[in-house]
């Protein structure tokens, strides 16, 4: 018979299997179409596209005051990145300065969403173990961040908050001492997961020697985030290119020098305590003033012609916008570069040659990929 | 609203088809009463995440909100699954397999709308590549509003559910098995020729068993 | 294979057992609900006595959700044209846009946000009278 794939099985005697879009261990909607040979894989292809929505396109056809609503919902787990990149674009296109307040409350925003980030991730990677005890507490846990943001932006995950021209509203009576006794609770619940997941036994031999980074190539292929920084090399935007208040702070980069899957969640683990960290000085310091400078209508708000390129770091890794406007009130491109893009591509297909079936999900969950932002 | 008396600003016409329906409950026989009272309390969900509302499921289905408390547990294969969440928007590209994992779902199968993208287009309603109106493609027998809804929206919704399982009627998968050539004729317009097999669907006509 | 146990990583997982004699963290939703939160973006209101018509916020709104229509009952006689909104919930997205645009301040959010129904047609909403 002429078909190509019986041929190639009776050939070689590998299966080609969907680790498919609707499958419960992928992180998001992408699919992996995988070669296998027994259990383990011999060829590994991407497959993303599915959650394509054109957002260059729409935001091409929106003014910038309208454009600001749609940006968070290109990353969906960690939507504040994007609102500071964008808010920070377009106050550098059209020269405008925020106050001190503003600033320290975009930090305490962003600080807050990479804590909930790192409990999302805790709660993937647990289940994709097989660790039932991990999601639950970590899912729960930052519920109780989710109502801070309620209570400051009034969204649960989609904030709107960080506005070109400083932040949205003020902040809500007693809401720094409600921020204080959260992290409280937070630092004091943290060694619980030490005992259960970081320092447990069967998690380390499952994650040890599991999805090994090889740190020559990590500069060069562009790598960020944890992945890079559970190679040993300290990158990070805010010690590289300080924006904001970070050159102000206080804070380390945590590296490891283990380049597996058990190195790059020590890493995330140490960040979190770092996040805390940064938070209570931000509570501590934290001016008075304004908190947003006078922007005019949105139709008349024309953005001078120029280029700009922005980064933030976002708890997955660097997180890139490059804006350019004429003189219209229309943004004329908008370039959005997750750092998923280079984990899911370059970094997975040849990661997975050699694994096991097994170690899909959860190699995938510890370098972090989210689809939306590959592929906004 | 169902768990409000009045509409309260939205124009529905829900109390009307609610009166229209309680006739039917009156014909309902006691097998058929426990048969509903049954399934209504074990809901499955397919783990499939199709867009921006799978954020909100995990608190859903995690400790805080606990659905699990209702019924609702996760099940990963159509062929076990009792409800298909379609979280949000809908690329083309997600709608070929959405198809498929619904028709590849057993019958009594239900299917739940997050967001106000399945309703008329939501946030991207000029966009070149989601789905506009997702009822024109899938029989969606529930909608919850909200972007996103809260984990307390979404257990109304499931809650809605639930009475409309035990009010006994045949919902989305009867009506997506009548009008098959109407749904076939949608989808073939907006996937070209990406159109899911035909061996899926094609002995609806003969009228046989799921 | 050496045979080095990890002792400590075996024994301590199971300090989590402690947990199943304490209160968890369930919000018993029926029975108990959370506090409303004062500033969440939910459902529309309107005071049709400030409300002047000018469609600033149908000319905000990029979803293309609001529609300005004749309105029933009393209405501010500042109304010239005698039109006030009304919001499709299946574009809106919460952003709050129309309402910090809003001249008199009488557009605003509550936080009240719950509504499902089968109906896709039935979404369609005309803001309370507050």
């Amino acid at each position: 018979m002429n078909d190509p794939v019986q041929d190639q099985r009776v050939a070689d005697g590998t299966i080609k299997i969907f680790h498919g879009p609707q499958h419960p261990g992928v992180t998001g909607n992408m699919s992996m179409e995988l070669d296998l040979d027994g259990e383990t894989i011999v060829k590994a292809t991407t497959h993303v596209g599915y959650l394509h929505r054109g957002f260059e396109k729409m935001i091409e056809r929106r003014t910038a005051i309208q454009a600001f609503t749609i940006v968070c919902r290109i990353c969906v787990p960690e939507p504040d990145p994007n609102e500071e990149n964008f808010a920070r674009g377009i106050e550098e296109l059209a020269g405008l300065t925020i106050s001190e307040r503003a600033k320290y409350i975009r930090v305490m925003v962003l600080e807050m969403a990479r804590l909930q980030a790192h409990y999302l991730w805790m709660a993937g990677q647990g289940g994709s173990i097989g660790h039932e005890v991990v999601p639950q507490w970590a899912v729960g846990e930052r519920d109780f961040i989710l109502d801070l943001f309620e209570q400051l932006t009034g969204g649960r995950v989609y904030h709107m908050y960080i506005y070109p021209g400083g932040v949205k509203r003020d902040l809500p009576d007693g809401f720094l001492d409600r921020l204080r006794d959260l992290l409280d609770t937070l630092e004091r619940r943290l060694p619980e997961y030490d005992r259960i997941f970081f320092d447990n036994a069967g998690v380390k031999k499952r994650l040890q020697n599991v999805g090994v980074v090889k740190r020559d190539e990590a500069i060069a292929n562009g790598y960020t985030g944890p992945v890079i920084r559970g190679c040993g090399i300290p990158r990070d935007v805010r010690r590289d290119s300080p924006y904001l208040v970070y050159d102000q702070l206080e804070f380390d980069v945590p590296t490891q020098t283990g380049c597996d899957a058990y190195a790059r969640a020590l890493v995330r683990r140490a960040e979190m305590d770092q996040s805390i960290r940064i938070l209570r000085q931000v509570v501590d310091r934290m001016p008075a003033g304004e908190i947003q400078c006078k922007l005019p209508k949105h139709r008349k708000f024309k953005l001078p012609r120029g280029e700009t390129f922005v980064q933030t770091e976002s708890a997955r890794g660097a997180f890139s916008y490059y804006m350019a406007g004429d003189d219209s009130e229309y943004l004329r491109r908008l370039q959005v570069r997750g750092p998923s893009i280079v984990h899911a591509y370059t970094l997975l297909e040849p990661l997975l040659v050699g694994a096991q079936l097994s170690d899909v999900a959860l190699i995938m969950n510890s370098l972090g990929i989210c689809p939306p932002e590959i592929e906004r | 609203m169902y768990h409000k008396n009045e509409c309260e600003g939205f124009q529905c016409e829900q109390r009307m088809l609610e009166d229209a329906v309680g006739q039917d409950n009156a014909q309902q026989g006691i097998l058929d009463r426990l048969v509903a009272w049954f399934r209504q309390r074990s809901l499955f969900v397919l783990a499939y995440g199709t867009g921006c509302g799978a954020i909100e499921m995990r608190p859903l289905m995690t400790s805080r909100f606990d659905a699990e408390r209702f019924g609702i547990i996760g099940a990963p294969t159509p062929r076990q699954a009792d409800v298909l969440v379609v979280s949000g928007y809908l690329a083309i590209k997600t709608l070929k397999r959405v198809i498929r994992s619904y028709e590849q779902m057993q019958e009594p199968k239900y299917v739940i709308a997050l967001g106000s993208c399945a309703i008329n287009g939501g946030m991207y309603w000029d966009s070149y590549n989601t789905i506009k109106q997702l009822d024109q493609y899938l029989p969606v027998d529930m909608y919850i509003n909200g972007c996103m809804p809260r984990p307390e929206a979404l257990i109304e919704g499931f809650v809605a559910l639930q009475k409309r399982i035990k009010r006994g009627d045949k919902g989305g998968y009867a009506r997506y098995r009548e009008n098959i050539d109407w749904y076939k004729a949608n989808q073939r317009k907006v996937l070209g020729d990406n159109m899911p097999p035909d061996y899926t669907y094609d002995w609806y006509h003969t009228g046989d068993l799921a | 294979m050496a045979w080095n146990i990890d002792l400590k990583g075996l024994i301590q997982p199971f300090s989590a057992l402690k947990f199943s004699v304490k209160q968890p963290y369930t919000l018993n939703y029926p029975v108990e609900k959370r506090q409303d939160v004062e500033g969440y973006r939910g459902f529309h209101l309107n005071t049709l006595s400030l409300c002047v018509g000018c469609g600033n916020c149908q000319d905000i709104c990029m979803n293309e959700a609001i529609d300005m229509v004749e309105a029933v009952g009393e209405i501010n006689p500042k109304n010239a044209s005698g039109l006030v909104p009304r919001i499709d919930y299946g574009r809106c997205c919460w952003c709050g846009l129309c309402t910090d645009v809003c001249g008199p301040d009488s557009l605003r959010l509550e936080s009240d946000c719950i509504y499902a129904s089968e109906d896709a047609g039935s979404f369609l909403y005309m803001p309370k009278d507050q």
